[in-house]
């Protein structure tokens, strides 16, 4: 069980919303869609700061690795270079707690630009 | 000499489309069922997903760096940077799955598969049936 105050202001809107939107059961629906929200901005958040710290560690990490593992899948996370395999599935089990974990052939190319059609602009 | 084909198809009136799954690299499957993904011959890659199912299917935790991930552009000259991962497409009516590299950006929500996907398949639109076909070949 969870109990707080809120600032009173916030807590009449709050109130007023819920009911309008879910009637029956509104307060509880309100503040279960409203937890969820915040955890999942958080998850991103939380992401987005590992994906910085990974890939800061691949570019600093990149020449010795593609001197040492030359067309290996090689996996970096929590900021630190984790293993290499032959194959991407051999390093599942890396880093499992990560939520942001770079994965990579060595030597893979990808093109550098891609051409997005009429159908993702007007998304 | 001839060689035989079977036709998998889908009602797709008006436009290319694919039933297909998608499933992460540890088995996650995006849906239990097929979804029909439009084809758009003017998205380059193989396969575009909606930014909700890159993270409903837990793909940064298999992502491509940036410096390797590629950038968008709109026909409107807009620039995006991509987030990349490997998946595997499955075609279950087809028994066929393709390992490709998914895409997202930001608030993307469209589902699509682009010409590099194009050019492992053989894909006929049926306009007077109103359906896309697979076309494979079987043993003679």
């Amino acid at each position: 069980m969870l109990t707080t105050e809120l600032p009173q202001q916030l807590q009449e809107e709050f109130e007023r919303t819920a009911h309008l939107l879910h009637e029956q059961d509104g307060i509880r629906q309100a503040l279960i869609e409203a937890i969820e929200l915040w955890l999942s901005q958080q998850h991103q958040k939380l992401t987005q700061a590992e994906a910085t710290v990974n890939n800061r560690a691949f570019e600093n990490l990149r020449p010795e690795l593609e001197r040492t593992y030359p067309g290996k899948w090689i996996v970096i996370a929590n900021g630190k270079f984790q293993g290499a395999a032959n194959s991407v599935e051999e390093l599942n089990h890396f880093a499992p707690t990560a939520k942001h974990r770079i994965v990579l052939q060595l030597g893979q190319t990808r093109p550098k630009q891609v051409e997005l059609g009429w159908q993702a602009t007007f998304a | 000499m001839a060689s035989n084909v079977r036709l998998i198809c889908w009602t797709t009136p008006d436009r290319l489309g694919i039933g297909l799954q998608v499933r992460n690299l540890a088995g996650q499957i995006h849906r239990q069922t097929v979804e029909l993904v439009q084809i758009d011959t003017g998205y380059s890659e193989e396969l575009l997903i909606p930014q909700a199912l890159f993270d409903a299917l837990n793909l940064a935790y298999w992502q491509l760096p940036d410096s390797v991930v590629a950038q968008g552009t709109t026909v409107t000259g807009q620039v995006i940077q991509f987030y990349e991962a490997p998946v595997d497409i499955l075609i279950p009516d087809a028994d066929e799955q393709h390992r490709v590299v998914a895409q997202t950006f930001a608030n993307n929500t469209r589902f699509l598969l682009g010409r590099a996907f194009l050019r492992r398949c053989k894909v006929m639109l049926d306009g007077p049936g109103g359906q896309t076909c697979l076309l494979l070949s079987t043993a003679p």
